[in-house]
């Protein structure tokens, strides 16, 4: 076996290690005539299906033996060819290499399953996710043409209406009426634009814009104004919803504060602190008592929506006398 | 005693448009429409050979833009004023025709005064500078110019931009650095000047000529 002799147990069992490669087995049988004449034929029981005749061979050859239990049998015929009546029969036991171990062969198709398995889950959630992902986009999309449509209709829509009534009704000072009409219309429409254009989708951007209309608003009030804009905002990205509702919370909160305070000078201040935007409008006017109901009709409820909308925050500060603050802050990662 | 009328030049691709500010032009008494233009192309072709004092300058226009149009503009006649027209929300392209050489600027929904006040402005040697350019003009010059030419710039025209951005008036400017609002207006226009000679020395290391 293998160029060593098997061992042997007890009961006579014969051992072979695991991995042999060439497995010889002996055997003889008696005859005290004419012992050249013995023939022998032999069969290994769980290998062989049929028997070998050895002729006056004394031994077996097998290589390569799968792991299990093995009889190996032989039998004899004497010269007169008559055959023993029942076999000299020896139990082999091959002992499996670890691979051919039936536990490990079935840890083995167990774990490739359970591979697999994860694999093809993995590939049809990445699947379903990105269904899911190009369905809320397509959704995002809808949404936004249908919030267009409507901010055509209900902003530009009604202003160009007003111009062809003031026009049609015979009011006093029509020309002036219209002008003024067109002028807002244009306004409304630059806001439209602005709102709607992704190549605005940037925190400086959105600086440039909300200066821009505080400026123009406060000028044409009377009212001075200062500005405290982060020098560094290049490159910050604002998604165009946050974008919008930060610009229309902000511009409540200027007209607000032109409507309803007074003000010699209001003062406006952005940032970025950590990744939230903060974006302050402070005014030097009336001030509003603590638990006083809003001066502005629905101005803070306004406002306060419109930050919900967008995970962000409004805190108004303010006492009478001392003018008011409000702090916007909307998380810059969503 | 005859005044000289200020001669406009109009570049608006709109047709009613381009009439209704001929219009305009002509009928404010101290200035005359010279010319007016559908294209960047066609004003490029004519302006240079026989100039106008100041431009009105659609800053959309179809084919080559109101930008590339200043910018040309500017380079084949230096004193030419060039004043665009845009939208509120094109401050960005507003900054890149100062850049390229235009001299003023105006909303194309300002009031038919505001408009005409814009022309007479840059003529009497004033520059517009709202704060939201300011500050664009203060970010150029601290972060895009290059090193040699910031060493050109005097403290004054850092100054002034620096108190336009933080939204100060002309005259809150005068007072805090106790200098003219002329002055002031001086700063601003050689302000703008080192813009343009800052972009025509970027097109000579971008493409190695004029």
């Amino acid at each position: 076996m293998d160029g060593g002799p098997a061992r042997r147990d007890g009961d006579g069992t014969l051992h072979v290690p695991a991995g042999t490669e060439a497995i010889e087995l002996s055997y003889t049988g008696l005859s005290l005539l004419a012992p050249p004449k013995v023939r022998f034929k032999y069969r290994l029981g769980g290998a062989d299906s049929t028997w070998h005749d050895a002729q006056g061979r004394r031994t077996a050859y097998y290589s390569r033996l799968a792991p299990g239990e093995y009889t190996f049998e032989v039998m004899a015929a004497n010269n007169d060819g008559m055959w023993s009546t029942s076999p000299a029969t020896a139990r082999l036991v091959v002992a499996p290499l670890w691979w051919e171990r039936r536990a490990v062969q079935g840890g083995a198709l167990t774990l490739l399953l359970v591979v697999v398995g994860y694999g093809v889950r993995a590939v049809s959630l990445r699947r379903a996710r990105a269904r899911v992902a190009a369905l809320e986009r397509e959704q995002a999309l809808n949404r936004e043409r249908s919030r267009i449509a409507r901010d055509l209709h209900d902003d530009l829509g009604a202003r160009l209406a007003h111009i062809a009534l003031i026009a049609e009704t015979g009011q006093s000072a029509p020309l002036e009426r219209i002008s003024g009409a067109a002028r807002e219309a244009m306004q409304t429409m630059d806001e439209l634009v602005w709102t709607v254009n992704a190549r605005n989708d940037t925190v400086e951007n959105f600086a440039s814009y909300a200066t821009q209309f505080a400026e123009e608003h406060l000028r044409a009030a009377g009212v001075r104004c200062r500005f405290r804009v982060q020098a560094d905002l290049d490159g910050r990205e604002l998604n165009a919803d946050t974008r919008r509702h930060m610009y229309l919370a902000f511009k409540e909160a200027v007209t607000n504060a032109v409507k309803h305070a007074q003000p010699s000078a209001v003062r406006i201040s952005l940032g970025i602190e950590g990744g939230t935007l903060v974006l302050e409008v402070a005014d030097d006017g009336c001030g509003l008592a603590p638990g006083a109901s809003d001066p502005t009709g629905n101005g803070l409820k306004n406002m306060r929506e419109r930050m919900l909308a967008i995970g962000g925050t409004l805190v108004v500060d303010s006492a009478p006398g001392r003018g008011a603050r409000v702090v916007f802050r909307t998380p810059l990662n969503l | 005693m005859a005044v000289t009328k200020i001669r406009v030049g109009i570049v608006e691709d709109d047709a009613h448009l381009r009439a209704d500010f001929s219009r305009l032009v002509n009928q404010a008494g101290d200035m005359t429409s010279v010319g007016a233009f559908a294209t960047a192309e066609e004003a490029l072709a004519v302006v240079p050979a026989e100039p106008p004092d100041v431009v009105l300058m659609d800053i959309n226009l179809p084919g080559l833009s109101g930008i590339e149009c200043a910018g040309r503009l500017h380079a084949a006649v230096p004193q030419m004023h060039i004043v665009m027209l845009a939208a509120f929300e094109e401050s960005e392209r507003v900054f890149e025709s100062l850049k390229a050489g235009a001299t003023g600027y105006v909303l194309k929904r300002a009031p038919a005064p505001e408009i005409l006040d814009a022309v007479r402005d840059v003529c009497a040697g004033g520059a517009p500078m709202t704060s939201t350019i300011a500050r664009k003009v203060v970010q150029f010059f601290s972060k895009r110019m290059p090193a040699p030419e910031i060493q050109t710039l005097t403290d004054r025209e850092r100054a002034v931009p620096a108190a336009l951005s933080e939204g100060q008036q002309y005259k809150e400017i005068a007072d805090t650095l106790g200098i003219s609002i002329n002055t002031v207006r001086k700063h601003i226009k050689s302000t703008y000047e080192k813009l343009h000679v800052n972009t025509r020395l970027d097109a000579v290391t971008k493409f190695g000529r004029l």
